[in-house]
């Protein structure tokens, strides 16, 4: 099978549209799972209380906050290299949902810090640096939106994309680096888990359940592009006479 | 009524999850919306998703 066939938006755009529901599925039955694990199952945190049950939220989209800046990055080289269409579109596509789940990681950590740490707020290295990445967001999309021609825009956002790059370790290491209000990482490759095996387990589905999310959403959202900047290109006209798209 | 109680922690817990709520509900609406829009517009009738 010749892989590089689906970097034609006219080959991924039915994909697209094929796997979007499966993954939308996946994401809902993970997050129902999930919840039922960090509500249910998941035992009162003995110094935290429930107010720690807002991590289950939290710690998911803080890691997809900065991993979808990440795979932005990957597709910008793509689409710089190679030249590619569909590369740059899936950055555009991407962008939106890595700004609200930067929003949502912001927002969760202010109110779980509130009773935990007794404030909403702090201009602690990781939340600053964390803001800052919704910052660099809309910075990126209002790029996109002020250069009218989309291949021009691919191209600047792409370069932007990747210089913004550099704030991704910063927010990653910056509870080593600097010693501020938020604490280190409870989870990691490295070391065991600082907390009951049945929190990180609700902790891990939510996470994969905010990856499907993004992943339908994306899906939908480039089908969406793709029939934008690709309209009156033969493909779509032939494939709507066939209605088959 | 305890469950929603959270320990006293009820207004933080869901302030939290209440907002991720809403946030996922306005992206997937205004996903599936411009999916519609462009599509009639593009003449495909709007059948999935």
């Amino acid at each position: 099978m010749n892989l590089y066939r689906f970097s034609a938006p006219a080959a991924f755009y039915p994909i697209a549209g094929a796997w979007a529901p499966w993954f939308a599925l996946g994401a809902a039955i993970l997050t129902v799972l999930g919840l039922y694990i960090g509500f249910v199952v998941a035992p009162t945190d003995f110094q935290q209380g429930q107010a720690y049950r807002i991590i289950f939220i939290h710690v998911p989209s803080a890691w997809m906050s900065m991993f979808i800046w990440l795979v932005m990055t990957f597709w910008s080289i793509l689409a710089l290299a190679l030249n590619t269409r569909l590369s740059a579109m899936m950055a555009q596509a991407l962008a939106p949902t890595g700004a609200w789940m930067t929003f949502i990681a912001l927002w969760t950590g202010a109110f779980w810090g509130r009773p935990t740490w007794g404030t909403y707020w702090a201009w602690d290295a990781r939340m600053t640096s964390e803001l800052i990445l919704l910052f660099l967001y809309f910075g990126l999309i209002a790029l996109r939106n002020a250069i009218d021609d989309p291949r021009r825009a691919d191209r600047a956002c792409a370069v932007f994309t990747i210089v913004g790059a550099v704030n991704i370790p910063i927010i990653y290491f910056s509870v080593q680096w600097w010693n501020t209000l938020h604490q280190g990482a409870s989870v990691s490759l490295t070391a065991a888990p600082s907390m009951a095996a049945t929190m990180v387990a609700g902790m891990l589905v939510m996470a994969l359940a905010a990856w499907l999310y993004t992943i339908a959403v994306v899906l939908v959202r480039v089908r969406t592009i793709i029939l934008e900047r690709e309209r009156g290109a033969a493909w779509i006209d032939a494939s709507l006479i066939a209605r088959r798209v | 009524m305890q469950f929603l109680d959270m320990g006293n922690y009820g207004f933080y817990v869901w302030a939290a999850y209440g907002v991720t709520a809403l946030v996922i509900a306005i992206e997937v609406a205004g996903v599936r919306l411009r999916w519609r829009a462009v599509a009639r517009a593009t003449g495909e009738e709007a059948d999935t998703p």
